[in-house]
């Protein structure tokens, strides 16, 4: 009524840029639970136990990788190990899925040696570290973590301890490869959590049997995170000291790496649980500067801290700047924050009609995809509690919970979830949720990691009705994956801008190509990628619903992302 | 709050007034005329009648009640207490007494003597709805959440139509989080006490917390419409439209909020916001360190104050108010997991492991050295293995840190008696029964150490009231009979 109407007449009030293109309707997507006949056999074991181990409910971690090269994106899930309470009837392994081109995957992790065995996992990191032409794994675990480089065979080495790359000691949440120096090498990045340990696990919940709860993580002390440096000679040094990232301590969950204030030079955004979020500004001289704060990105509007989990950076609103959004638990809000277009953001969680949509939910993979290939950048939200028992305590919420979809409608956003088939309404205990192409028609599907469950592949179905372009970068001079290269692209009216990201969601690698939904357009005027070099590529104009491969200083080149082959096919 | 239901003398009145005549030499004759006089508010002429009649039959339960209840209402508490507890010793299923006693308790700050109370008479009289209601309240203050529901829900289920029971049962559920049943539970409330501006404001409070912010603010209006200086009410409004975007309604109503209630600092740290969101930085800065200046520990100020000292070019101090924050926050963190760690040493201690359970307990004051329950608990660690040296000091501090543990009182007394210092042992035991008079440990410890010590005035008076409220208790019988020969 009255209140109503003047919520709508604030939203249109011109606070956002809208594009003179207005989105169009809904079309028919849906997203399609096909793990099980796709041959992805993967279970996460949580080792769950009675005592309750902090690292039982927060893992685990989920990736795209075209290991081999092939234009088709793999799978790797990463599992957890075996605790001092908990010896599971059969070893503990992640696993490495190869994409057979059509439609199915095969398990290849023995083959490929990269089952990180004994390694209590928890997220992913698929990049070239070596700039060889293939993608090397990061596994990020609870104690250490692994470094498996790819040898272009099919085959992984473990090089962790040649590299130094174990960030030993530290409970290692998500991980992001960029290059923070700019010299052409791919640095890490890792999120680090807590300081809980077996010895200091307490007693958290109701003294009653069946009440022993998870511990919040206010009850331990939070970790600085890792910037491990790249020395361009297979190993790394620990540079987290000396850049200023690991500055301060903070309970790390999720990480994204982009342009924050579009100077050429990737900073870093992350989600801490229970405590300000941190968002490290690139000086330029191989140093940081924390400034969440005064961005107005460290904590909600309402000046409290909230259990950051997922997060995400992309131009929802088409303004050109970049925007963030982070995933909290129950009874707090997932917020998203608009760039004001200088230096900081402001909390636009209402005003961009998300509100309280996802109150009762406890969000964590996430990220901004334009699932419907409109132009807009959607969030999908991939939920799931972090106590098992919690409906004990709150009668309303379950432990499993369902997806979640906003839908933008340019600058707004809608929940769509039901409109997106009943596989989303399936309630998991969801963590990782990466983002790729994996069957090369055009439109992103999700793969999701859930704890103590089976993955699911959601393949997106309907969303290639709308045009499409996808961009694959190949550095030269920057690093080989492109990472920190920023694209625009101009299609009649529209101006698009995206950017190669390190990192993104929670604990998850995805795809490398730069997706783009073009809508009604069906063709593209201009590209224009800025590497991290400083070299500028153009493309020219180019039809729509491609997958165009882009050379650093080359312009096109030859792509290699070939179609879907029949089953049964050569 | 608690509200007792002060029973009608008339409860207890048997049959008719007896024939004149004999009333002075009978009983019950002087107690009947004694709450004829108490109901017309001759309260000093009804103690004169009650006395007589206790001294007629010492053995009248009813009597000792009445006593009691007519000190009661003159304010004149230790008395009334004593007369309770006679009135129980006399007759231990005297619900009534007990219930009244508990009031008494409630009074002196007792809770757990409160919770101890109502949870004996609940068992004995289960359809004791009032004493339910009562014993919900006092749950719910010592942040028992599961326990209060449960004692409200059946309040409300022996008498539905109860607003109060309603009201107070959707507070607790919101307090849970269980936002759609408290605001159904409310609604219910509303409906039966139509008129009740707080069952509105915390039908409010129950809708934004379930994120239902709409609705709450027609909630609010509907206890301002009720009581126009509703402050609370007035700024759970402005909350919520600050929710829905509306940022200039939202500025009037906390304008208005912290002028009805200028010491309020949730009123001041939101009105710092929507200032801080209008784009007036000075404007939010003052609010907010009004807010902070009300409450020093609210974190939340802090951080919009520096987001406010941030927009104003003011770094230097949007870097101190980020840096107290987080000094804050650290502080509550530490203090969080010093409980667990006090959690976890009493279960060490009770399965045997002293030692782990001392180092949790150290391990708790050097994290959080205000932490009173911490020092508590060493010192009773320490005392259980003969180190009443530390002990003391340890309860020494818990007492500086907090003047008012019961326990910390009673635990110093035990310790010193340990130690040989039974004048100090007593005299702090009989702090303890006199500021904490339900505290029954207390009481019994000094019943029987002024037993040890020869004093046997303070030894029965000690006893029997123990023996009252805990008629089991066979070494406190045995002392009393001692005491008696």
């Amino acid at each position: 009524m009255r209140l109503g109407a003047l919520l709508l007449g604030l939203a249109g009030g011109g606070l956002f840029l809208l594009s003179q293109d207005s989105p169009q309707p809904a079309s028919p997507v849906s997203f399609v639970d096909v793990a099980a006949e796709s041959g992805i056999s993967f279970r996460h074991d949580n080792a769950a136990s009675t005592e309750k181990y902090l690292i039982e409910t927060m893992g685990a971690g989920a990736a795209w990788i075209d290991y081999n090269s092939d234009g088709f994106l793999d799978i790797y899930l990463v599992n957890s190990a075996p605790t001092k309470v908990y010896r599971p009837g059969k070893p503990l392994r992640s696993s490495l899925y190869r994409n057979n081109g059509e439609g199915s995957f095969t398990e290849v992790t023995e083959a490929a040696g990269v089952a990180a065995e004994g390694l209590f996992g928890m997220g992913v990191a698929a990049g070239d570290y070596d700039n060889d032409g293939d993608q090397d794994l990061y596994v990020v675990g609870y104690w250490r973590s692994i470094l498996y480089r790819n040898e272009g065979n099919g085959r992984f080495t473990d090089v962790t301890q040649r590299a130094a790359a174990a960030n030993a000691g530290k409970w290692g949440s998500s991980a992001a490869w960029f290059d923070y120096d700019r010299d052409g090498w791919l640095d890490l990045v890792i999120v680090n959590y807590v300081d809980w340990s077996v010895q200091n696990n307490l007693y958290c919940g109701e003294q009653r049997p069946g009440y022993r709860s998870y511990c919040h993580p206010n009850k331990y002390k939070g970790q600085t995170p890792t910037l491990l440096g790249n020395n361009r000679d297979g190993t790394f040094s620990d540079a987290s000291r000396k850049s200023g990232i690991g500055s301060k301590p903070g309970n790390g969950l999720g990480v994204v790496c982009f342009d924050f204030n579009r100077d050429g030079w990737t900073d870093l955004f992350i989600a801490n649980d229970s405590t300000e979020n941190f968002l490290y500004l690139n000086r330029r001289d191989k140093t940081f500067t924390e400034i969440a704060v005064r961005a107005g990105a460290a904590y909600g509007d309402n000046g409290e801290v909230e259990a950051g989990m997922g997060v995400d950076a992309a131009d929802y609103d088409g303004d050109g700047w970049p925007d963030v959004f982070i995933t909290h638990l129950d009874f707090e809000l997932n917020r998203l924050y608009r760039h004001n277009g200088k230096d900081g953001f402001e909390d636009v969680t209402f005003r961009a009609g998300l509100g309280y949509q996802t109150f009762h939910l406890s969000g964590f993979g996430a990220g901004f995809v334009d699932y419907d290939n409109d132009g807009w950048p959607d969030i999908f939200i991939a939920n799931g509690h972090v106590l098992d028992n919690i409906h004990l305590f709150h009668a309303k919420t379950t432990f499993a919970e369902p997806k979640f979809v906003f839908r933008n409608l340019g600058g707004r956003f809608e929940n769509a979830t039901g409109l997106l088939g009943p596989d989303l309404a399936r309630p998991r205990v969801s963590r990782a949720a990466a983002f790729g192409d994996y069957d090369n028609d055009g439109d992103i599907d999700v793969l999701v990691s859930n704890n103590g469950q089976e993955a699911e592949l959601l393949r997106n179905e309907g969303g290639n009705r709308r045009h499409w372009l996808e961009l694959y970068l190949i550095g030269t001079r920057s690093n080989r994956d492109g990472v920190g290269a920023t694209v625009t692209l101009t299609a009649s009216d529209r101006k698009l801008y995206n950017e190669r990201k390190g990192g993104a969601s929670y604990q998850a690698a995805h795809e490398p190509r730069l997706h783009f939904g073009l809508g009604a357009l069906d063709r593209v005027d201009r590209i224009e990628v800025r590497w991290p070099s400083g070299v500028v590529d153009v493309i020219p104009a180019i039809p729509a619903d491609q997958v165009v491969t882009v050379k650093e200083g080359a312009g096109q080149v030859e792509s290699r992302f070939p179609p879907l082959r029949q089953k049964g096919a050569g | 709050m608690i509200w007792f239901l002060m029973l009608g003398f008339t409860a207890l009145v048997f049959g008719a007034p007896q024939e004149r005549g004999n009333a002075e030499q009978d009983a019950e004759s002087q107690d009947r005329l004694g709450v004829v006089h108490a109901e017309k508010g001759e309260l000093a002429t009804a103690v004169s009648c009650f006395q007589k009649a206790i001294g007629l039959r010492p053995d009248f339960p009813e009597a000792h009640y009445h006593l009691a209840l007519a000190y009661e209402r003159m304010g004149r508490t230790a008395e009334a207490l004593e007369g309770y507890q006679e009135a129980i010793r006399l007759r231990p299923d005297f619900s009534e007494a007990r219930y009244l006693l508990a009031g008494s308790c409630q009074k002196a700050g007792d809770l757990e003597g409160v919770a101890r109370l109502l949870g004996e008479i609940v068992e004995r009289a289960p359809g004791f709805a009032e004493a339910r209601y009562n014993l919900g309240l006092t749950l719910q203050s010592q942040k028992k959440l599961t326990e209060a529901v449960e004692q409200l829900r059946a309040a409300a289920r022996l008498t539905p139509r109860n607003p109060k029971f309603l009201m107070a049962l959707g507070i607790a559920l919101a307090e849970q989080q269980h936002g759609a049943e408290a605001a159904a539970t409310l609604h219910q409330a509303a409906a039966l006490d139509p008129g009740n501006a707080e069952v509105h404001y915390n039908l409010g409070v129950a809708l934004a917390t379930a994120g239902r912010e709409v609705e709450a603010v027609q909630a609010f209006w509907g206890a301002l419409q009720r009581n126009p200086k509703h402050a609370s009410a007035r700024r759970g409004l402005g909350i919520s439209l600050m929710h829905q975007g509306q940022l200039e309604a939202s500025l009037a109503e906390l304008r208005r909020a912290v002028e009805a209630a200028p010491d309020d600092p949730e009123a001041r740290n939101n009105l710092g916001l929507v200032l801080l969101r209008l784009k007036d930085p000075q404007g939010a800065i003052e609010a907010l360190e009004w807010a902070a200046r009300l409450n020093p520990r609210l974190i939340k100020a802090y951080y919009n104050l520096a987001q406010a000292c941030q927009r104003a070019g003011r770094y230097e101090d949007a870097r101190r108010a980020t840096e107290r924050a987080r000094e804050l926050t650290a502080e509550q963190r530490n203090l969080g997991r010093a409980m667990l760690l006090v959690q976890s040493a009493n279960q060490g201690v009770h399965g045997g492991d002293a030692s782990a359970a001392l180092t949790r307990l150290r391990e708790a004051i050097a994290l959080s050295p205000n932490f009173a329950d911490a020092h508590v608990e060493l010192a009773k660690a320490l005392r259980s293995r003969g180190d009443t040296g530390e002990a003391l000091q340890a309860l020494r501090r818990a007492l500086k840190l907090d003047p008012e543990r019961a326990d910390a009182r009673y635990e110093l007394g035990l310790t010193l008696g340990q130690a040989g210092e039974r004048p100090a042992a007593i005299e702090e035991l009989r702090t303890a029964a006199q500021r904490w008079p339900c505290f029954l440990p207390a009481r019994r410890a000094l019943g029987l150490l002024s037993l040890e010590a020869g004093d046997r005035k303070t030894a029965l008076g000690e006893l029997r009231f123990v023996l009252a409220l805990a008629p089991l208790d066979a070494e406190v019988r045995r002392a009393l009979q001692r005491a008696s020969r």
